[in-house]
């Protein structure tokens, strides 16, 4: 009795030469064995013959496989050299923080954050360089020693500078004057070498001044002769910038 | 270390792309989905290029071909519902395909078109389909089949022969309803 497995096993070419060999032997007479035999052969024909390899257009999907192995390549570079160079990249973002946190230590930052003008107002101690309010003589003296000719710049008929103190706020030079004129008491805030304000609005009507608020006082924000200067007082921006435009500093 | 690895993806696809209509084709017909046999036959590739280091380097088709047909084994085969009625009797008797039968094997498989066998084919169960595939259309050895599936080469012998007399089945069904068999039986 041939196992029919063999029979398929023959077919496939399974075999060892000597098994094939009996088998085929064994096949002349056995009219049955044969005709299986050549049913298996004329099915693995049919398949062969009829199925093709590929029954549909595969292009689109190789070009699915190509992209995800560039991408699959793009992960690899990417991870390739963050693990080689991980220390160096920490390393060098360190020392560009570091850098960055001495330079702007150093050289004082050029823009004057709205935040940054509360601090100025409230956080500005009076030192041995104040004067009192009550010394209209020694204020012009003080404010003469400090500004220089800047101080002629404040018409003494239509304001007044009625007291001055300067220190350091966050690292910067801050001078505060109190100014009267006819409408009421001011307070000017002069910080040199700063360039700009960040945060604030423009006055309406006026490019340039930046409007902003702090607590119930208004206060307007100017640049002029490379230092910024801020006007507060408890009337609208408008006035506030009429204001402004008589003050120089040279 | 650049160019060993643009060297191992250009070798990589060279050979990816003359085998990938076979991985494809036998995407499709394990999944029967187009859209399953895609993501299958991309699935595969993708692996192979990452075990592309452990690859012998001898039968780069085979090697595929095993790799779609594990992860086919390993993942979609769990999505599907129902018993497998592959494994139904496995190691059972194998019924002679043409003993009984009075069809003229020519005339059958002669009038039979390509549809009509993938159709035929398809009805097949799972584990015996993927046997009579990989042998009769892919080609693979018995060892080759029996390390794709990862079963013994009995089984291997086993599945092909039932595999085989279930598609003969398929087929005489369909001569039938088409009255080839009649027309061939009066020749």
């Amino acid at each position: 009795m041939i196992d029919l497995k063999d029979l398929h096993a023959l077919a496939d070419g399974e075999l060892a030469p000597s098994e094939a060999a009996a088998l085929r032997e064994a096949m002349k007479s056995d009219p049955v064995t044969l005709t299986e035999y050549n049913a298996i052969l004329n099915l693995k024909d049919c398949l062969r013959d009829k199925v093709r390899p590929v029954p549909v257009d595969c292009e689109e999907a190789w070009r699915g496989c190509v992209g995800r192995l560039n991408e699959l390549d793009k992960t690899r570079r990417v991870e390739g050299f963050v693990g080689r160079y991980a220390w160096a990249l920490c390393g060098a973002f360190f020392l560009m923080i570091a850098f960055g946190g001495m330079l702007n230590r150093g050289s004082g930052s050029g823009a004057v954050q709205t935040a940054d003008l509360a601090r100025m107002v409230t956080n500005l101690v009076p030192t041995s360089r104040s004067v009192p309010p009550q010394s209209t003589t020694a204020v012009n003296q003080w404010a003469q020693d400090l500004l220089g000719q800047a101080k002629n710049s404040v018409d003494p008929a239509r304001m007044q500078i009625r007291g001055a103190a300067q220190g350091f706020v966050d690292g910067r030079l801050v001078t505060r004057f109190g100014l009267r004129d006819a409408n009421g008491d001011l307070a000017l805030l002069v910080i040199p070498d700063t360039a700009s304000f960040d945060g604030m609005p423009t006055v309406a009507g006026s490019q340039r001044y930046r409007a902003a608020r702090m607590g119930n006082v208004n206060c307007v924000a100017w640049t002029s002769g490379g230092s910024s200067l801020v006007l507060f007082s408890e009337r609208t921006h408008e006035d506030l910038a009429k204001v402004a435009d008589r003050i120089r500093i040279n | 270390m650049l160019f060993g690895r643009r060297d191992k993806r250009d070798s990589f696809e060279r050979q990816a792309e003359k085998v990938f209509p076979s991985v494809f084709g036998t995407a499709l017909r394990l999944t029967r989905s187009r859209e399953e046999a895609e993501d299958l036959a991309q699935e595969a590739i993708v692996r192979a290029y990452e075990a592309y280091d452990r690859f012998d380097g001898t039968n780069f088709k085979a090697w595929m071909l095993r790799i779609v047909t594990n992860l086919y084994i390993n993942r979609y085969r769990q999505r599907q519902r129902g018993p497998q009625l592959g494994s139904l009797d496995e190691e059972g008797v194998v019924e002679p395909m043409s003993a009984e039968s009075e069809v003229p094997d020519r005339i059958l498989f002669d009038n039979a078109l390509g549809s009509e066998v993938e159709t035929a084919l398809a009805k097949v169960p799972e584990d015996f389909r993927l046997a009579v595939i990989l042998s009769d259309i892919e080609g693979m050895s018995y060892q080759e089949i029996a390390d794709a599936t990862g079963v013994p080469i009995g089984t291997v012998r086993s599945r092909l022969a039932r595999g085989r007399s279930m598609l003969r089945k398929a087929l005489e069904e369909y001569a039938t309803r088409e009255g080839y068999l009649k027309q061939g039986a009066d020749e």
